[in-house]
């Protein structure tokens, strides 16, 4: 660099400053047109990096008389702050709209999320759960009974006597010392009934046992939902809007039910339970594989408490009428899920749990 | 019962559609589950319900199905009028009257054994009966019609002098099938003078079974107790369409009118040249009950059935029955039910009978039940409250089979008590009820792991059964099987505490009963009482039971932590003061518990100290052989200003003394 070869130092600073005016023009323009972040960057560099055009600007302050250097350099470190704040200015801008990052090929949008643990319901409790929560709004009350169980209450009580078939052991699982697993949850009913004086009105979900030949369709160990309401008045006409109001909630208000009458012990006047098929609303075309074409499908029993059932639980049968009712859980869940094998509900495998959550 | 509706329109007059006699049969209570043609005929496949033995007949279905279409009711002739009769006889003698209410024997001369008529064959076919020959035929056609069982002897083939209903005695019998039998003291037999000629009600015997060569017949119309043919039946593994009556009821009102019936049929098909008269016996033959008398309340008929019924449609309704009235007035009717159904004994059974006429579908539906408060069952509260917290901690809900073989699935870990023992279980490693849940828990993680399904995180919750003191003790368990570790399990169960409001009251002691590890089990208890067991299965035990890998287990009294729980506890607010947080290191003997530590912190920081976190354990060098460094964080905080420096350091000077005192160990450099 020449030293003192008769420039005018006037002149020298003058043109400094307009070298750094146009600098600092190129530097904005650059910047504005900075489409990221990564573009940003290098124009950061170019200009106000450690060897950037700034730098360099500084640099001919040497080249300046002494006494002009403060002046000269304060207004160049100005047009460079000036350049700085642009440059803040637009990162902060691109950040906002997102361009925070240049994009990255080895991200997989696709990959599995962190391992969570995830808990499931089994698919005969969230029946049961539905059938609960409908219960209850109808003013139902939860109770429950042991499923260990004595003669008295799953047969005596419920009108079964000594000699009927129903009591054999082909039909029913005995446990030592007399007793039995339950074969139906009417014996809660018998115990709701000694128990508590009317009026009454319970739900009794449980667990229930009889050796049947395991298949498609059966299992030995399967749950039912036993109803009971016992109050002055009731009739069957209640028992027929108590099961329509359950029927309509359970599978929607298009739904109809229809009453046959059949034959239990602990009930007279006694009934089976048919309602329009959920799948093809009663009317099927061909073979429908929910009803198998009948339009129908069975959901429980149910009846008027017989006059002898109130009596020997100490209930006056003629101050007091009421019906009774139990539905299978396990079919209801199959036709839910259009399950075909009753005993995928007892195998437990974590591939068909999982579908449920 | 398999009912040919050419046969019933023997009977009625009935309309011409099988599909409509087949839907209104179901609508009265007796679903027809098939209709099929037979040749020119159509069979309605009738499921007959326990309490209508009547309607194992045709005769009985022709009068339900006329009682609906409101037509008459024919039966078939049975006099003898024409029929050439004689004076032969044999004697009859009731031993086992408490078996048998009524006997009754009939010969008949001369008959022509050989093949049935076409209409005839074409009747038992129909019903799903093979043709043996006319005389056999006759018997059967006879039970199809008026659902009494009758039975044919050959006369000559019986030893004289006459007929002994009584109980065998330990006798060889050959059945008509050609099985040998030994029957004894449980069995009724009909015997002659030397032998069982009969299983009563059951099968007939080979050797006077009516052959070719066949000519006199004793015919056996009789009624016998249904427990006594159950049980001989049930005993033998032998079933006919007699045994199936006479394990019902049958009539014996009409026990002599079947046995004129085919009488007049063997003398008509048969070339019967003579038939004797019917002798009886048995306590009925001298004593017929007396049909009881049943009022029936007009209102009482509107009261069940929720819809009024004048008394004229009652009084229709249950003539077209059988039924006879005997009197009435004022709203109330006696009558007496046909012998042909005992199930009509009291005023609701003609109700039930009422109703089924008119129709259930007649009976309105649109009443409701009025509303009332309900107050849910804080057991069941806190029940559900533990579900959703094992749902929530990730754990997948089973349902499992209650049953187990005596063997390692027979696990008792809260109560050792005796498993109570299933007496008829369907499969020998099934004998047992379960007394904990994990045992079936832990064949279904097996299945799991057989299937590829290693890592499991399963729950149940359902009730266990011991047998105690002579009794049942029946508890509600949730219980947990997770592949991992101690602390996987315990995660489970602090869930569960935290949902119901306790967190901070269960007591954790080292140990826990096999197959879990001494040394990585702990007994959970609330106050004293233990509420659950949970730990690690050592390895042998996870082989034996054929997991995938390390497995822990809990099993939690869910009954009475849903008594215990706390759902409707009230909440904190929130401090809005800054805490200040000290990290430590203590150093203490290794039996020294986290609890211990924790508490003698909290003891020492009293109010002030609102949570102590342990950070890790460190064991080496510095520690020294049999001790640990318990590295840990304080959270202090006051409810009201903001904690100062100075009131920290007071604060952390005094836990370090209670420590120092409850724990016996120093502070790491
Ligand atoms: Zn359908």
């Amino acid at each position: 660099m020449s030293n003192g070869t008769g420039q005018s130092g006037g002149a020298a600073a003058a043109r400094l400053a307009a070298d750094a005016e146009a600098l600092a023009a190129a530097a904005r323009a650059e910047i504005e047109s900075a489409a990221d972040l990564d573009a940003l960057a290098k124009v950061r560099a170019r200009y106000a990096g450690k060897n950037g055009a700034l730098k360099e600007l500084l640099k001919g302050l040497s080249g300046l008389p002494k006494e002009e250097r403060p002046a000269a350099g304060a207004g160049v470190n100005r047009i460079a702050a000036a350049v700085q704040d642009a440059l803040d200015a637009r990162r902060t801008a691109l950040e906002a709209a997102g361009a925070d990052e240049p994009d990255d090929p080895s991200f997989d949008p696709t990959l599995p999320g962190a391992p969570l643990p995830r808990g499931s319901r089994h698919p005969v409790s969230i029946v049961l759960d539905e059938m609960r929560a409908i219960f209850v709004r109808m003013g139902f009350d939860e109770v429950t009974g042991p499923e260990v169980e004595d003669a008295w209450h799953n047969f005596d009580a419920l009108n079964i006597p000594a000699g009927h078939p129903a009591r054999e052991r082909t039909d029913q699982f005995y446990v030592e010392g007399g007793r039995l697993l339950r074969s139906q949850t009417s014996t809660v009913q018998v115990r709701v009934m000694e128990t508590r004086k009317p009026p009454l009105r319970v739900f009794a979900p449980g667990r229930v046992y009889r050796p049947e030949t395991v298949d498609a369709r059966h299992l030995y160990a399967f749950h039912q939902v036993e109803g009971l309401v016992i109050d002055e008045g009731i009739s069957l006409a209640d028992l027929k809007a108590c099961i329509r109001t359950f029927a309509e909630s359970m599978y929607g208000s298009g739904i109809a039910t229809r009453f046959r009458p059949h034959n239990f012990p602990f009930t007279e006047v006694s009934a089976e339970l048919d309602v329009s098929c959920p799948a093809c609303g009663g009317t099927p075309t061909g073979r429908c594989a929910t009803c198998g074409g009948e339009g129908w499908i069975e959901l429980g029993g149910c009846g008027m408490v017989h006059p002898r059932v109130l009596s020997m639980c100490g209930i006056d049968p003629e101050r007091w009428t009421g019906f009774a009712f139990g539905m299978g859980v396990e079919r209801i869940a199959m036709r839910r899920w259009a399950l075909e094998d009753i005993r995928a509900l007892e195998e437990n495998d974590v591939r068909f749990l999982s579908q449920f959550a | 019962m398999r009912a040919s509706i050419s046969w019933l329109r023997r009977h009625a007059e009935l309309p011409a559609d099988p599909r409509e006699l087949a839907d209104r049969l179901t609508m009265a209570g007796y679903v027809v589950a098939a209709v099929e043609p037979c040749g020119a005929d159509t069979v309605l496949d009738v499921e007959v319900t326990y309490n209508r033995p009547d309607l194992l007949s045709h005769l009985g279905i022709a009068r339900e199905l006329a009682s609906i279409f409101g037509t008459a009711l024919r039966e078939e002739p049975s006099d003898l009028s024409g029929v050439r009769a004689c004076a032969d006889h044999v004697p009859v003698r009731v031993e086992a009257e408490d078996l048998c209410p009524l006997y009754t024997a009939r010969v008949v001369r001369g008959v022509r054994v050989g093949p049935s008529p076409a209409w005839l064959v074409a009747h038992l076919e129909a019903c799903g009966q093979r043709s043996v020959n006319n005389v056999v035929d006759v018997t059967n056609w006879v039970m199809l019609s008026t659902g009494q069982p009758l039975h044919a002897f050959d006369l000559s083939k019986l030893a004289g002098p006459g007929i002994v209903v009584r109980r065998a005695k330990g006798e060889p019998f050959t059945a008509i099938d050609g099985r040998r039998l030994d029957v004894g003291a449980d069995d009724l037999a009909i015997c002659d003078a030397e032998r069982p000629a009969a299983l009563a009600g059951v099968m007939g015997g080979r050797e006077s079974e009516v052959s070719d060569a066949t000519t006199d017949i004793l015919l056996e119309s009789a009624v016998f107790r249904p427990l006594a043919i159950r049980a001989t039946s049930r005993r033998h593994q032998l079933r006919s369409e007699s045994s199936f009556r006479f394990e019902r009821f049958v009539d014996p009102a009409r026990t002599v009118r079947a046995s004129d019936l085919a009488a007049r049929m063997f003398a008509d098909i048969c070339g019967a040249a003579a038939v004797g008269p019917v002798v009886s016996a048995g306590p009925l033959a001298s004593a017929p009950s007396a049909p009881a008398r049943i009022a029936i309340r007009t209102a009482r008929v509107a009261h069940v059935l929720g819809m009024p019924v004048t008394e004229e449609r009652i009084a229709s309704i249950l003539a077209s029955l059988g039924l006879r009235r005997e009197s009435g007035s004022g709203g109330v009717s006696e009558w007496t039910a046909p012998t042909w159904r005992p199930d009509l004994a009291e005023e609701i059974d003609l109700i039930e009978e009422v109703g089924r006429m008119i129709g259930f579908d007649a009976i309105p539906a649109e009443r409701s039940l009025p509303t009332r408060p309900l107050v849910a069952d804080p057991r069941l509260r806190g029940l559900a409250a533990v579900n959703a917290a094992l749902v929530g901690a990730g754990l997948r809900e089973c349902v499992n089979a209650p049953f187990v073989g005596a063997g390692p699935l027979d696990v008792a870990l809260l109560v050792d008590a005796p498993a109570l023992r299933v007496e008829n279980p369907m499969r020998s490693e099934e004998s047992l009820l379960r007394r904990s849940l994990v045992g079936p828990l832990l064949a279904t993680a097996r299945r799991n792991a057989e299937r590829g399904n290693e890592s499991v995180r399963l729950f149940e919750a359902a009730p266990v059964y011991l047998g105690v003191g002579g009794g049942t003790l029946e508890m509600r368990l949730a219980s947990g099987v997770v592949s991992g570790s101690y602390g996987d399990a315990k995660a489970c169960v602090e869930a569960v505490a935290s949902a119901l409001g306790f967190a901070s009251d269960l007591t954790w002691e080292r140990g826990a009963p096999r197959p879990l590890r001494a040394a990585r089990s702990a007994t959970v208890r609330f106050g004293g009482e233990v509420v659950g067991v949970l730990g690690e299965l050592g390895r042998a035990a996870v082989a034996a039971h054929g997991l995938a890998g390390p497995t822990a287990v809990f099993e939690l009294r869910a009954d009475r932590l849903a008594d215990l729980a706390r759902l409707d506890r009230t909440c904190e607010p929130v401090s809005r003061f800054p805490a200040v947080e000290r990290d430590l290191a203590w150093i203490v003997d290794d039996a020294v518990t986290w609890a211990r530590i924790e508490g003698a912190v909290r003891r020492g920081g009293g109010d002030l100290v609102r949570g102590v976190r342990w950070l890790n354990e460190y064991r080496g060098e510095q520690t020294g052989a049999g001790r640990k460094s318990v590295a840990l964080r304080i959270e202090m905080r006051a409810p009201d200003r903001t904690l100062t420096g100075p009131e920290a350091d007071a604060c952390i000077a005094s836990v370090l003394g209670v420590l120092g005192r409850e724990t016996g160990g120093r502070i790491r450099a």
